[in-house]
């Protein structure tokens, strides 16, 4: 998809990264936000199992956002793997967070609860895929 | 259920007993729905098979999918309580103003987040069903493998001694099927309505089997009737002793 015009304004500077770099590491406590300008990426968990890719991400589309709608600056819940050559947008934080705090406490409680939801539906399918194979 | 008007949001307080149902997949809906007190349980249905999907506890929000997309669509789960529940409706209009007022970035980080999830509840659900049919496969196929051991016909001489009997008479003839559990013999040195032996005698057998193995056993009677030749008794039998070497031998002959 193109890049959301909307994002774009909030693009504080542009990165590189070849085929299997790590732009975001499991466990490691993280600050920015990214978008993907150009390739793609693969979203990585860790298992007993080993790591094994839950997503594919795009053009256009947004990753690491989890840290806005936590309160503390929480782990990263999953690696980002560059697929091939990536071009990515680091996102200004800090103004992302004065926009997410424009939102009605209803809002915001309701974005909670769907990040919450992403991240317990993906660990869930994560346990199955490694109990069944 | 009963409901009451809360307060100027004017949302409406629904309150479950435990196992009603709260959202049905394929419903149209548009409410959001927020858990005041009291669990659900979020489900789909494949062949008439439940499949639980997640459960979701007081302060949580569901339903929000709709909303956030903004489109008429029809619910991708059922929802059923728990528990005693009492949950909050949240009609769109009424967030109307605030989804207008919510900053465009945050808007398309939010439809994103949702995507997200919609993908991983479809492959959730995918990986829940794979698993529940995995473990039916594996029930069915032991029930399968015992089938295949089941019996096969043939025609292959014998020798039998009576055993636990002071007479100690002798049998002779032609095993026509054999299973794990025993064999079937049609007798040629007696006649049927000269019949010494009746059911629970036992005997010790040989023979060899088609393959070219000898086999020895011990076998009991267990039903008797008339055989194939006219006048013939044909004993069904059933092992009390088989040597592992006989019975490993047996299971590689009657594998297909």
């Amino acid at each position: 998809m193109p890049v959301d015009e909307f994002t774009y304004a909030f693009i504080a500077k542009e990165e590189n990264y070849s085929d299997n770099d790590y732009i975001i590491k499991e466990g490691t406590s993280g600050d920015w936000v990214y978008i993907i300008l150009k390739g793609k990426v693969k979203v990585k968990k860790m298992t007993a199992k080993g790591l094994i890719t839950v997503d594919t991400l795009r053009e256009g589309e947004i990753f690491g956002e989890m840290i806005l709608w936590q309160a503390g600056r929480g782990a990263r819940t999953a690696s980002v793997v560059a697929d091939g050559p990536v071009k990515v947008g680091v996102l200004d934080t800090e103004a992302l967070l004065k926009e997410y705090e424009k939102l009605s406490p209803r809002l915001k409680g309701l974005m909670k609860s769907l990040i919450k939801r992403l991240s317990e539906t993906t660990q869930k399918a994560v346990t199955i895929a490694v109990e069944t194979n | 259920m009963i409901d009451q008007e809360i307060d100027v949001f004017h949302a409406y307080l629904l309150k479950y007993r435990k196992g009603e149902l709260v959202i049905k997949e394929g419903d149209y809906g548009i409410s959001i729905y927020k858990i005041v007190k009291g669990k659900v349980l979020i489900f789909t249905e494949s062949d008439n098979i439940e499949i639980p999907i997640t459960t979701i506890g007081e302060g949580e929000v569901i339903g929000e999918m709709l909303f956030l997309k903004k489109t008429i669509d029809r619910r991708s789960a059922s929802v059923r309580t728990l528990e005693d529940s009492e949950i909050e409706v949240w009609h769109p209009d009424m967030l109307a103003k605030e989804y207008a007022d919510m900053p465009p970035v945050i808007k398309h980080i939010a439809n994103q987040a949702l995507n997200r999830l919609v993908r991983m509840n479809k492959m959730l659900v995918q990986l829940t069903t794979r698993k529940q049919k995995l473990r039916e496969i594996v029930e069915t196929d032991v029930w399968v493998k015992k089938r295949r051991f089941y019996r096969k016909k043939m025609e292959i001489g014998f020798t039998g001694r009576q055993i636990n009997s002071t007479a100690k008479k002798l049998l002779s003839g032609y095993i026509t099927d054999i299973s794990l559990g025993g064999v079937g013999m049609e007798i040629t040195n007696i006649k049927l309505n000269n019949n010494p032996f009746k059911t629970g005698d036992e005997f010790f057998v040989k023979t060899v089997l088609p393959n070219g193995k000898d086999m020895e056993f011990h076998a009991k009677i267990v039903s008797i009737k008339g055989g194939k030749m006219p006048g013939a008794p044909f004993f069904g039998m059933s092992f009390t002793e088989l040597p592992d070497s006989s019975r490993k031998d047996l299971g590689f002959f009657l594998m297909p």
